[in-house]
């Protein structure tokens, strides 16, 4: 014995005087100083980066190793490794990516009566209706008396940039930019504690935004999307019911065969929805088969959780109650999906919880407080005997669900091919007119700003978003820095790009051999934020007019000295107008 | 058994909590926590260490640590000394992975130990020798988590709401955790029964 550990029977315990000869803040606080820390903004962030880099360790291990081998080799990696980079380190950032914090637009607060329901009339005119008995608290439990609802709009590029919101949205396997024609936010809060949409209640959504169209052109197709800040993508609810809010205007001068060719061109823009539309429900219709997860095995590196029987006295439901049995007195590890997992949650005393069983094989498990809620996603862990015997299984398994993705691959790939093969063809018919329209007109806009309402329903509160994928920017050039005028660079972090003839925003990952995504014949702004959160623009395109086929461009931004203070500010700075 | 001398009470904790969000912005007037806890983290570390220079290394590791995370520290209703407790539990942990050369000590007194003899099985005085060496064989084959818990609960007579805040743990699952131990050293001490 006594190969561990020294135990010590009894302790000898130091003298105060012995302690006090070490005593020494001065010392502490200058080594303090000499060093401090760089601590991110604030915590939340902190600490859902500590999550992201949990669950991606191995792949920013790997992007590392290969960054050394770049660096050191002095050659520009390709297009897919920079993107790659680009998205491990999207990955890493929050849902909505906030750039500049004292910046972020705020939710006004409107008031709605919980039994009455009623109307909310934003600034712009924008109306939302509300139903009779429409909230619920997190318990599941009817609310009454006045809420408050924490409402705002996004509209353009300078909008998007301000608060975060991402602009791209992952659909079968393709990743598409989005083009919005408005945005809201909407949250719910009485007393403080957030509340809900009670199941089957809808709140009527008519969304004022400005489009610049001509005025004898057709309205352009949108989606209606949500955005599940869970699995970080935009969820496809619907088609968006777009109408004209102001009358077309008097003077005709905008109207014509100038606007033929964007009427064309809105064509091929609602071709490439209806595209996405049809693969969204070819995938919804036709999904693919579930992949068997394998057994974990205890040590897994994953956070752990004791399913305490003692918990057996919290309030739970019937299905709950099964799920418990089941895991009552078991280890469970917490999976990497559980992205509201805290460490702190540990030291609340829960009064609830709630167990549903995933078809993904996870358990999802929410525990509540009062008010509060959290959820995480478990898998019992196995050990010994039990995990060898689910592991052969589970071997056998995914053998047969490789065998079946191929097979629904292949059959995937056919469908697709008959349910796009029209749109193919009616894409070579438009490209044509559009070729011709474009000959005709010669040069001019020709367009006018109108108002128009969108109109659709929620059932949840979030980020709801009325929009349509866009056909990539026809040009893609490597960036090898961005560099400003004093001579200084900024690698690796983030940078934006508007393109003024689209309504999105595109961000980019300033590493080296970043893709930047570009359009010759529309007008483009590129900027970051420095250090000193000022912001840097590309001021003319010299960088980009002389660079060389397939060489590397250097993106020139200029440092403006101006403080930015007020959204006014940066609209001003960008020169991107009103939203 | 569920007293301890680093409790205090809510008024405390959160006039605490005033001169915590002082030092937040003026590493300088971190001085007052620092002179409040020095003594309680040395005593914490010594009881692991048992070697005073190496104590005290570790000790102004803990408050440069602490100084260093304190932008990030929010208030959560646990008292300032847990997460100064965590620290130094985490820098005593990191230093006995490191080294090669020392032991980690475990400090306790001969009625502590008498106690757990108590919890895991119905002592036998004429025994007591036996069982003795028993229950310290079956310490020593413990990983440093769980001789953590067992040192914390009856070396250290902290109650399981403070292990619990120390360990990040429920207290329920800290209680859970306890018991499981006391099951296996008792199996240890009597694989046939």
């Amino acid at each position: 014995m006594g190969h561990h550990y020294n135990f010590r029977i009894p302790p000898e315990e130091p003298s105060r005087e012995t302690i006090d000869q070490h005593r020494d803040f001065d010392a502490v606080l200058a080594q303090f100083q000499a060093a401090p820390p760089t601590l991110p903004a604030n915590q939340r962030l902190f600490r859902r980066r500590l999550f992201w880099i949990a669950t991606s360790a191995a792949a920013a291990a790997a992007l590392a190793g290969w960054f050394f081998w770049q660096t050191n080799t002095l050659t520009l990696p390709s297009p897919e490794q920079a993107q790659l980079m680009a998205q491990a380190h999207f990955a890493e950032q929050p849902c909505l990516d906030v750039p500049v914090p004292a910046l972020d637009k705020p939710l006004q607060r409107h008031t709605i009566d919980a039994q009455t329901g009623g109307t909310l009339i934003a600034a712009n005119g924008s109306r939302l209706v509300f139903p009779y008995q429409a909230f619920q608290d997190n318990r599941g439990n009817a609310i009454q008396g006045e809420v408050d609802i924490w409402y705002r709009e996004m509209h353009d590029a300078v909008d998007f940039f301000l608060t975060g919101v991402p602009m791209t949205y992952d659909s079968a396997g393709t990743r598409y930019q989005l083009e919005s024609i408005g945005m809201i936010e909407i949250r719910g809060t009485q007393n403080g504690q957030s509340i809900q949409l009670a199941p089957g209640k809808k709140i009527q959504v008519e969304l004022l935004s400005t489009l610049d169209a001509p005025s004898n052109s057709l309205l352009p197709a949108y989606n209606v999307y949500w955005l599940d800040t869970v699995s970080r993508n935009w969820s496809f609810q619907g088609v968006d019911q777009l109408s004209w809010y102001t009358e077309a205007p008097t003077d005709d001068a905008s109207s014509g065969n100038r606007s033929l060719s964007q009427g064309v061109s809105d064509q091929l823009t609602s071709l490439d929805a209806e595209e996405a539309n049809i693969l969204t429900r070819l995938q919804a219709n036709f999904p693919p088969p579930i992949e068997p997860k394998a057994p974990i095995q205890a040590n897994a590196g994953l956070p752990s959780l004791d399913i305490d029987p003692a918990w057996n006295s919290l309030e739970m439901d019937a299905e709950t109650r099964t799920i418990f049995q089941e895991i009552a007195g078991k280890l469970v590890v917490i999976t990497p999906r559980s992205n509201e997992f805290d460490e702190r949650m540990f030291a609340v005393e829960w009064d609830g919880l709630r167990l549903r069983r995933g078809a993904d094989g996870d358990i999802e498990l929410s525990l509540i407080a009062g008010t509060t809620q959290r959820r995480l996603f478990i898998q019992p862990v196995l050990l010994g005997k039990a995990y060898e015997e689910a592991r052969k299984k589970f071997e056998t398994a995914y053998t047969r669900y490789q065998q079946s993705l191929a097979d629904y691959s292949r059959e995937f790939a056919q469908r697709k091919e008959v349910l796009l093969n029209d749109l193919k063809t009616r894409r070579a018919q438009l490209q044509q007119a559009y070729t011709q329209a474009v000959a005709q007109e010669g040069t001019g806009s020709g367009k006018t700003t109108r108002q128009v309402r969108s109109s659709f329903s929620i059932d949840a509160f979030g980020i709801w978003n009325c929009d349509r994928p866009l056909p990539p920017l026809p040009q893609q050039v490597q960036a090898a820095r961005f560099v400003d005028q004093y001579g200084i660079e900024y690698p690796n972090q983030v940078a934006f790009l508007v393109d003024k003839k689209q309504n999105t925003i595109y961000r980019l990952y300033t590493s080296k051999g970043a893709v930047v995504p570009l359009d010759q014949t529309g007008e483009q702004i590129i900027w970051l934020i420095t250090p000193e959160q000022k912001l840097a623009i590309t001021q003319e395109s010299s960088w980009f007019e002389n660079r060389k086929p397939g060489k590397p461009v250097v993106v020139q931004v200029t440092v403006k000295d101006q403080a930015v203070h007020s959204e006014a500010d940066v609209r001003q700075l960008l020169g991107l107008g009103g939203s | 058994m569920e007293r301890s001398e680093n409790r205090i009470s809510e008024e405390a904790m959160h006039r605490e909590w005033g001169e915590i969000q002082a030092a937040q912005t003026n590493p300088e007037r971190f001085r007052p926590l620092y002179d409040r806890y020095y003594e309680a983290v040395f005593r914490l570390i010594y009881r692991r260490t048992g070697d005073e220079h190496l104590c005290a290394d570790l000790c102004a590791q803990v408050f440069l640590k602490a100084l260093q995370k304190l932008p990030a520290y929010s208030f959560q209703g646990v008292p300032f000394s847990a997460w100064l407790f965590r620290i130094a539990i985490n820098e005593v942990g990191q230093y006995f992975r490191q080294s090669q050369r020392n032991q980690r000590v475990v400090s306790l007194e001969e009625n502590h130990l008498q106690l757990l003899l108590d919890d895991t099985d119905e002592a036998d005085p004429e025994e007591y020798q036996y069982r003795r060496k028993a229950l310290l064989a079956a310490l020593d084959d413990l990983k440093p988590d769980d001789l953590q818990l067992i040192e914390m609960r009856f070396f250290e007579q902290r109650p399981f709401k403070e292990i619990a805040e120390l360990l990040d743990l429920t207290e329920n699952n800290a209680k859970v955790k306890v018991h499981r131990l006391l099951e296996r050293l008792r199996k240890k001490m009597n694989p046939g029964g």
